[in-house]
């Protein structure tokens, strides 16, 4: 049982790291930390939801759909809200996105209504079987999805000149100004690379979880901490300490109680900000 | 600047003095209680947003064909039922609402609530205020349990879904599987707020006074994203049945993941929330058929109704089918019933309307059961709690909810016992 409950533990992590990168991704270069990200969540899930209900289509291709839509909205977010309090207070950045969450749930309260939609999709409860374990197809394809997305997203920022620009700005905004780095357009980008990286976790979160105006509630909380464990700002940090959190809680869990699973992350975390508050990858500032 | 802050100040002293001003009387407009004209005004407090609007709003309906049938019928005395709307997606809202309607508005007779949490912040504002409230949905054992003189709750308790659901378990699953109740292997697992915790006390007491073999007992949270530990500790105590307090999102990934890792029991048994809403069915689809539910009762066969009781139902029903595409859930009708015995049988002998008047109308109450259409009745204990709820054990066949057990409610007889194995 123990082999079984670490795989367990290291798909649960890397859907966790995958759905904490967007959320990362943003912070290391606006500076800003997104409460709505939660929110963002529950929209790609909505489109992939519609996606297979409306036109059949199967919830890992909804990203053809979900991804650009999602880009579009970051993009318009920080256009029109969070590029006007960019450099304002930090009250006045909460206020904005927490106040942005609230509008999108109630929204989606008001729009679609308060049901819960769930896509159905064989391979949501099949397993594949090696040897004495059992490994969900839609968990191993989310650890696929993720592995191949961190990798593309981490090549991108090492190797093209738009992800040079955008690790520039999040080291230090003010050189990379004096560099001729259009700053403004960085952030419009990175806030939609964070979109694309919630729409395509949304999109596995869909096989699992049904969708409705607050499902974002589920996996926000979890975020937050693994994005301040792995580093505020860092994407390998995001997967690390997705992984992290996600075997901690599968094995207490299971060794311990239920219960314990819920609390011990927090005290992983509560720890590691004595030890290392800069996070397993961040750089102290 | 000072002037300003003064008159502010002058405004809010008004306002409260205004407050503590108020009567605990039902407020009424357009008239004196008594003859005959005016409006009766009801304050409805339920989550119409947030996480729980779902059904917050489905029992709001429920609330409000009752007011429509009663008043196309002459109302109460010739005056006509108007319904206040205050929504409370979570207990500070139900307590700020609650204040808001009865010493603002003076409104002094309530209902609601759906949820216990918010119920228990929402009731002991309208207690203060001597108000009289009706519980037509929270089933936590505390709310009746507090010792309040105006709560009335015409549906069952949290503990008494639970127990239900271990006697369903020892009187007749363990017989249909050819065991004892001794030898009945059965799992406990329950979300753990005061909701599930509650429903699981009752499932547990009961299933100790049955002997019934409890081989696991886990509490987890609702917003659990991964529930395998939990899956797989059932899949090592392999018991025969499992009896589950889930609210909807925990309850499809538990059904999902349980299929992941061939987690198979002989039954499961949900104890309403989660297991009881057509989006459970409409998510798992096959998955869910053969399902128990331990809930208030929803459609329950006529013959465990009296005939005036069966005319009802089928009214309801017509009302709710023509703005509805979901049947009633369990909680809707305890709604309607809940609402109909208030206005059809206690407020029509109401003079003042007070709070103390309603109750002594409420204790004087004595309606068999099959009077109401979801086969309860009415006689209230000094607590304010319906001694004549009544639970029922409904099954998913065929994507619909069906009452069958016990054998009066039934409108069909239970079946896939033992469940088939996954397909």
């Amino acid at each position: 049982m123990f082999l079984q409950n670490l795989v367990n533990g290291i798909f649960v992590g890397a859907m966790y790291g995958l759905t904490a990168s967007g959320l990362s991704l943003i912070f290391g270069v606006l500076n800003i930390v997104n409460f709505a990200h939660g929110e963002f969540i529950m929209i790609g899930m909505y489109i992939t939801y519609f996606a297979g209900a409306l036109l059949g289509v199967n919830p890992i291709l909804s990203v053809l759909i979900s991804v650009p839509v999602m880009l579009i909205l970051g993009v318009l977010v920080e256009r029109f809200l969070i590029n006007r309090i960019i450099n304002s207070s930090d009250m006045a950045q909460i206020f904005l996105t927490v106040g942005l969450g609230l509008v999108l749930s109630n929204l989606a309260l008001i729009f679609i209504g308060g049901n819960y939609y769930s896509v159905r999709v064989g391979y949501a409860t099949e397993s594949l079987k090696l040897g004495s374990l059992l490994i969900g197809k839609a968990s191993f394809l989310t650890f696929i999805v993720t592995v191949i997305t961190f990798i593309v997203v981490s090549m991108m920022l090492k190797y093209t000149f738009i992800g040079k620009a955008i690790r520039a700005t999040s080291q230090d905004r003010t050189t990379a100004q004096l560099m001729g780095v259009n700053t403004g357009f960085i952030y419009t980008v990175a806030f939609g690379l964070g979109m694309v990286l919630v729409a395509i976790s949304a999109a596995l979160l869909t096989i699992m979880f049904p969708v409705y105006p607050n499902i974002g509630n589920h996996f926000v909380v979890i975020c937050f901490v693994i994005v301040v464990l792995g580093g505020l700002g860092s994407l390998p940090g995001a997967l690390v300490g997705g992984v992290i959190v996600g075997v901690i809680e599968i094995l207490c869990g299971y060794y311990f109680s239920m219960g314990w699973k819920d609390v011990v992350p927090f005290l992983v975390l509560i720890i590691c900000l004595l030890v290392r508050p800069q996070g397993i990858f961040g750089t102290r500032t | 600047m000072k002037k300003i802050w003064l008159t502010v100040l002058a405004a809010l002293l008004a306002v409260s003095l205004a407050g503590c001003g108020g009567s605990n009387k039902a407020e009424t407009t357009e008239g004196n209680q008594g003859d005959g004209g005016g409006d009766i005004k009801l304050g409805v407090i339920l989550p119409l947003s947030g996480n729980l609007a779902l059904l917050g709003n489905e029992i709001m309906d429920a609330i409000n064909i009752a007011a429509d049938m009663k008043n196309k019928s002459g109302g109460i005395n010739g005056k006509k039922i108007v319904t206040e709307r205050a929504d409370a997606p979570d207990p500070n809202a139900g307590s700020t609402q609650a204040n808001r309607l009865v010493n603002t508005e003076n409104i002094k007779m309530l209902m609601g609530t759906y949820s216990s949490g918010i119920a228990a912040a929402s009731v002991p504002v309208a207690m203060r205020a001597n108000a009289t409230y009706v519980e037509v949905n929270a089933v936590a054992d505390e709310i009746t349990g507090q010792g309040y003189k105006y709560i009335w709750r015409n549906v069952a308790t949290a503990s008494m879904m639970g127990s239900n659901a271990s006697k369903f378990a020892a009187e007749y699953i363990a017989p249909k599987l050819n065991l004892t109740p001794e030898k009945l292997k059965v799992a406990i697992i329950h979300e753990d707020s005061s909701w599930g915790t509650s429903v699981s006390n009752g499932v547990r007491t009961k299933a100790e006074e049955y002997n019934l073999n409890i081989v696991c007992d886990e509490s987890y949270s609702s917003k659990s994203t991964d529930l395998s530990p939990l899956i797989l500790k059932m899949t090592k105590a392999k018991p025969d049945v499992v009896i589950a307090s889930s609210y909807i999102a925990d309850a499809i990934l538990l059904q999902k993941q349980a299929k992941q890792f061939d987690f198979r029991p002989k039954a499961w048994i949900g104890t309403s929330a989660g297991h009881a809403l057509g989006d459970y069915a409409g998510s798992l689809g096959q998955d869910a058929e053969g399902i128990f539910v331990s809930d208030l009762p929803g459609i329950v066969s006529d013959n465990g109704l009296d005939k005036d009781a069966a005319q009802l139902k089928q009214e309801f029903l017509t009302a709710w089918k023509a703005s509805h595409e979901t049947v009633p859930s369990g909680v809707t009708f305890g709604a309607f019933c809940g609402a109909w015995t208030f206005f059809n049988d206690v407020l029509p002998q109401c003079k003042t309307f007070d709070a103390e008047e309603i109750r002594n109308i409420y204790l004087g109450l004595d309606i068999e059961l099959g009077s109401l259409p979801d086969g309860t009745g009415v006689k209230y204990g000094q607590n304010g709690q319906n001694e004549r709820a009544t639970i029922v054990v409904e099954q998913w066949q065929n994507g619909a909810l069906v009452a069958v057990w016990p054998d009066n409610y039934a409108a069909a007889q239970p079946a896939s016992l033992p469940l088939p194995a996954y397909k």
